[in-house]
């Protein structure tokens, strides 16, 4: 089947959306070979290391002023309405799983977003993707061309298996196009600790048995005492006693530690999936029913506060014996 | 200025244990008995709507509020509650279908009931839907109407000009707009964005007025846009195992039970890193 993979290379996740879509990639069979990755990008120094990650050897590069999703649209739309490919494939981040939808909405295909598996058949595709808020996984049958989808943000990196080959690059300049006519302003305010949770070998995670904004700030002293990140679950964030940026799960960031300390969280699906490539799983929960006890490698059932307390004791103890000895 | 915001009401699917998920032949869950509520990031969607009236109202501008879902009768005292908060309009599409996963059906009649309403100016929708995790409606939707959409949306303001300015979440950070309407939001994770609760005086007020009902027959004969047919079709569900060893660390007190997980497990796995 022909395909297409849409990238966003203004983004500072462009290398993890490589590795995604490598990873979907090598998972998938009957794809065609000879298939094309466009690149949206507006900083060619930026771009030009990059180049040798991306997924197929045929490349064109777009470049624009910058990431807008309805200049990005028009552009993509324009290329491609001519001569649609059969199937685009978006990654999983914001920029991927907006433009998958309104793209396959402008060509009049079909679309399905946070596909974790794909399947082709004659005359339609097979797909997999989560539903009922990550609980279940449904299996969807696509018979509109074209097929838009964007990955699920599960899927892990992988490196390029043509990583070495040279790439037939076309090269495009669109930095002329206007700002669509309702924008006026446009600010951007680049997140500081962007990549700072995915890239942690040790993670502690607080849900909302924290309580407090000022426990949030207690559990982030200890935290950095045991050298690990800080993250949270969306009603942590939600009330506001930590940043967005700290949020964990489908919406927010997928983490993959050696250790996960998952704290005064119930362990929903939409959470869980944040952490579930985290190799040791440790829950912490007054409640043995909550789901994260079953779904982690090991359980304390008891107040988060006391064992964190007595955690701290006997490191400090351990640093101490080390200290005199 | 008119604002819409559409909501759906699904079951609180975080109230299910384990051992409730149970499918039918039909690919769906049986979730009648689960308490119902209004879509998380729609509550949210709901409730930027009301700051943004107030915060409009601050600068002299006035907002009129209105909620749409397209829903059985059953929905009709979530309209009433969003009437008793401040909406000056609550209106139901009439429809007992499970919409779940057919976005492009919902986003059809959300569009047609725009255009036909031909005064709204800002459009706001939760992102995605818990049942369905389709996070496609209010692109769908932007899309049919050709207006301008900006997702993951945390926060909307007006100013004195009629102008809106726009905060949401992208993969490079956080992006402040400003835009001329007519622009649909979706809504993300919006911080201190929770429902607030009307008053019992507001609520009593509300309870005897009727709800506005569309017949979707109806709508549809007016309707500007094709029948969107998604061809998308959901073929079955399965349900996901996440389970692990889940091991309980036995012990009288805290400080046993630490002990145990600090110096079994935790002390070596740290000593990896
Ligand atoms: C479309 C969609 C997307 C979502 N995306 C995300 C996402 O990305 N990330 C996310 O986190 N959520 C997400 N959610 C929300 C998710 O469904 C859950 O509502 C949320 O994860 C619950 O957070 P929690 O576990 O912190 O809170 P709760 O479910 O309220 O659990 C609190 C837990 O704390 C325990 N506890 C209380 N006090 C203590 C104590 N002193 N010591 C130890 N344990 C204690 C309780 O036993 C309980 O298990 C999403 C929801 C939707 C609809
Ligand atoms: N039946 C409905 N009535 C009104 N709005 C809806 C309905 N279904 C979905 N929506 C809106 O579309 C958003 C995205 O839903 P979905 O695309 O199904 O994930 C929801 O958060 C709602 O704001």
């Amino acid at each position: 089947m022909r395909y297409k993979v849409v990238l966003n290379g203004c983004s500072p996740g462009f290398s993890s959306q490589c590795r995604a879509v490598n990873a979907f990639l090598a998972d998938t069979a009957a794809l065609d070979t000879e298939a094309q990755t466009i690149v949206f990008y507006n900083n060619p120094a930026l771009m030009q290391p990059l180049i040798k990650e991306t997924p197929t050897t045929l490349l064109h590069l777009v470049k624009i002023a910058e990431y807008e999703a309805e200049t990005v649209l028009l552009l993509l739309a324009e290329l491609e309405s001519s001569n649609p490919a059969e199937l685009y494939l978006f990654p999983g981040d914001y920029a991927g799983s907006e433009l998958a939808v309104r793209f396959a909405g402008r060509l009049g295909g079909s679309s399905l977003v946070g596909v974790e598996n794909l399947r082709l058949e004659s005359d339609h595709i097979i797909c997999a993707k989560p539903v009922y808020n990550g609980h279940l996984q449904g299996t969807f049958k696509l018979r509109k061309r074209p097929f838009c989808l964007s990955l699920a943000r599960s899927i892990s990196g992988r490196g390029n298996n043509q990583a070495s080959e040279k790439r037939n690059v076309n090269k495009s300049d669109c930095t002329d196009e206007p700002l669509p006519a309702h924008l006026m302003e446009r600010l951007v305010e680049t997140a500081e600790s962007l990549g700072e949770l995915e890239e942690a070998r040790f993670v502690v995670a607080g849900g909302r048995g924290i309580n407090s904004k000022v426990n949030y700030m207690k559990l982030q002293q200890i935290a950095s005492y045991l050298g690990a990140a800080l993250g949270v679950s969306r009603p942590v964030a939600m009330n506001g006693w930590a940043p967005l940026a700290k949020l964990i799960g489908v919406s927010g960031a997928i983490i993959s530690p050696e250790v996960c300390l998952a704290l005064a969280v119930s362990g929903s699906p939409a959470f869980f999936s944040g952490i579930e490539r985290s190799k040791h799983i440790i829950a912490l929960n007054i409640d043995p029913q909550a789901a994260i006890v079953k779904n982690a490698d090991l359980a304390v059932i008891d107040d988060y506060k006391a064992i964190l307390t007595e955690l701290t004791r006997l490191i400090e103890k351990d640093k101490t014996v080390k200290w005199s000895g | 200025m008119n604002v819409l915001v559409c909501f759906k009401i699904v079951p609180d699917l975080d109230r299910l244990s384990i051992d409730d998920w149970m499918i039918d032949n039909c690919a769906r869950v049986e979730t009648r008995f689960v308490n119902k509520i209004i879509n998380p990031y729609d509550e949210s969607a709901l409730e930027l709507a009301l700051k943004l009236s107030e915060q409009a109202r601050g600068v002299g501008v006035a907002v009129t509020l209105q909620a749409l879902t397209i829903a059985g009768g059953w929905a009709n005292l979530a309209l009433k509650k969003l009437r008793a908060l401040g909406y000056q309009e609550a209106v139901r599409i009439e429809s007992e279908e499970e919409l779940s996963f057919d976005p492009e059906k919902v986003a059809t009649l959300i569009a047609t009931y725009i255009h036909n309403t031909n005064s709204i100016d800002l459009v706001m929708m939760g992102r995605q839907n818990s049942v369905g995790d389709n996070a496609k409606t209010p692109l769908l939707t932007a899309e049919l109407l050709k207006w301008p959409c900006i997702n993951q949306v945390t926060a909307v303001e007006i100013d004195t000009a009629g102008i809106y300015q726009v905060t949401s979440i992208a993969d490079e950070g956080v992006i402040t707009r400003k835009v001329k309407p007519p622009c649909l939001l979706a809504v993300g994770n919006a911080p201190f964005s929770y429902l607030r609760v009307p008053t019992l005086k507001a609520i009593k007020e509300q309870a005897a007025q009727p709800v506005k009902t569309l017949d979707t027959a109806e709508l549809r004969l007016f309707s500007p846009f094709l029948p969107l047919i998604s061809g998308v079709e959901l073929l079955d569900l399965k349900i996901v195992n996440r389970k692990r060893a889940g091991t309980i660390i036995e012990g009288k007190n805290a400080a046993e039970k630490a002990g145990i997980l600090y110096h079994s497990y935790l002390k070596g796995w740290l000593a990896d890193l």
